[in-house]
């Protein structure tokens, strides 16, 4: 699964560290999340996609 | 808790951390399981070698014990989790008796390769000599 987070994070103007507080993550998942390292789970990807005010499925696709 | 943990500045861990903190936990529970199969078949070999020894059964006891922890749990987590679905309940419950006889045929074969194995260590060992 692939991701937009990274660009759609720069475009916001958010910092890897403000979108893991918002989230309630920490900011070695949001980077591991941004370089595909891992899938996180329902959860936190709808957080994500409400905080980035992205729909998910705009957010994540599958390859 | 939460408070509690954050005022000492230790935070809960987040979910890819208890991710892998689970792979952590799951890679030293194989070594810990090779180094007990390690155990039990050294001590095989001293049983074999040996008429007066008469065995350990810790190592035995120990994996036994795990197994059943991670099966047991695994099952009560399973029944938590599909406790509220009657269909796969129903099914569930007609499984039951090949289960049950699954798991008797399981504990007699493990019996059965441990006596064999004991025997042919025996068996080698008084063909080569060592033992008399």
């Amino acid at each position: 699964m692939r991701n937009d987070i990274k660009k759609i994070r720069k475009e916001l103007g958010i910092r890897q560290e403000d979108l893991a507080n918002l989230v309630g993550a920490t900011r070695q998942t949001i980077i591991a999340i941004e370089n595909d390292k891992y899938n996180p789970s329902l959860e936190l990807a709808m957080r994500l996609a409400q905080v980035l005010k992205t729909p998910v499925e705009n957010l994540f696709f599958l390859e | 808790m939460g408070k509690f943990l954050k005022i000492l500045s230790c935070k809960p861990m987040d979910e890819m951390e208890t991710h892998i903190s689970l792979r952590s936990k799951s890679y030293a529970q194989l070594f810990t399981m090779a180094a007990l199969i390690i155990w039990v078949l050294y001590d095989l070999i001293q049983a074999a070698m040996s008429y007066d020894y008469e065995g350990n059964f810790l190592p035995w006891l120990i994996i036994l014990g795990s197994i059943c922890i991670e099966d047991i749990s695994k099952h009560i987590l399973t029944k938590r989790a599909t406790a509220d679905d009657e269909e796969y309940v129903a099914e569930q419950k007609a499984k039951r008796p090949e289960q049950l006889i699954a798991g008797i045929v399981l504990i007699v074969l493990t019996a059965a390769v441990s006596v064999f194995l004991a025997s042919a260590f025996r068996y080698l060992f008084f063909q080569a000599g060592i033992l008399k």
